[in-house]
């Protein structure tokens, strides 16, 4: 855990504005939709990454994060490659918006 | 939390605390995934007029010009249904510095007849470090691709 821990912190490091990994090889996810976990919203900081880790390996094992301001937020996250699959996760996780990563595009829910 | 979209309280006043949190949530979206910022340059009773650029991402997968138009135009306009959305669109551009590889350095190495202990000399970075980006053996970060880059432009 701790060297996940290590290598998620260290990629967050040099992508302040964002990503999303498989974890635990930590290679990027490249296409489908992304619907944010509802169990992982407002995570930050070491004990954030700490859950968001222990929440995607009993799910997803997809991790993401992103900078604001002085804190870095992590968050569980499911890909889907079917939107009305998708559509109905984000409904199901609360979410406002997912995101396609195909053709970079927010889609409202 | 800061707000994604720049001078967002340009358009605030026009918008619904809901209508705020989901058009931040938007942008957010497309700054965490694909490194696609906005700002709302201004507004007025019929025209709302926004910049949008794209930086480097994680994916490396980068939209054109005309396609960040759309992205923006389909952000603002589903709030602001009835002005007209003027987008001034910048897309990523390749950093000039990125063709520096270890091979380039090799081989611009060779070309001008320059060791790897003067670069050292010159540029006071320890000849360890310098040996492992150039052979391969570590990542060459985005600074030293530049100082490697404007080394052999200078030389």
């Amino acid at each position: 855990m701790e060297h996940l821990i290590e290598r998620l912190k260290a990629i967050a490091k040099e992508n302040p504005n964002g990503f999303t990994v498989k974890i635990p090889e930590c290679t990027p996810v490249t296409s489908g939709w992304v619907v944010a976990s509802k169990e992982t919203q407002n995570c930050f900081g070491d004990e954030g990454l700490k859950k968001v880790i222990t929440v995607a390996m009993k799910t997803t094992y997809i991790v993401g994060g992103w900078k604001d301001g002085k804190l870095f937020y992590w968050d569980a996250v499911s890909v889907h490659s079917d939107e009305s699959e998708a559509t109905q996760a984000g409904i199901e996780n609360e979410q406002i918006a997912i995101f396609n990563l195909g053709k970079l595009e927010t889609k409202f829910l | 939390m800061a707000n994604e979209i720049k001078n967002l309280h340009l358009i605030a006043p026009l918008l619904s605390e809901s209508d705020i949190t989901k058009i931040e949530t938007g942008a957010l979206q497309y700054r965490r995934h694909a490194s696609i910022h906005f700002k709302v340059e201004s507004l007025t009773e019929n025209e709302l007029t926004v910049k949008v650029f794209q930086e480097k991402n994680f994916i490396g997968k980068y939209l054109d010009k005309n396609e960040l138009i759309d992205r923006a135009r389909s952000l603002f306009g589903k709030f602001f249904p009835e002005h007209k959305i003027t987008v001034h669109a910048t897309p990523y551009a390749e950093p000039e510095v990125n063709v520096v590889t270890p091979e380039w350095i090799q081989a611009h190495m060779k070309e001008r007849g320059v060791k790897l202990k003067a670069i050292a000399r010159d540029t006071g970075i320890d000849y360890t470090q310098l040996s492992a980006v150039t052979t391969g053996k570590k990542p060459l970060s985005q600074p030293v691709k530049a100082m490697f880059y404007y080394y052999f432009a200078r030389a």
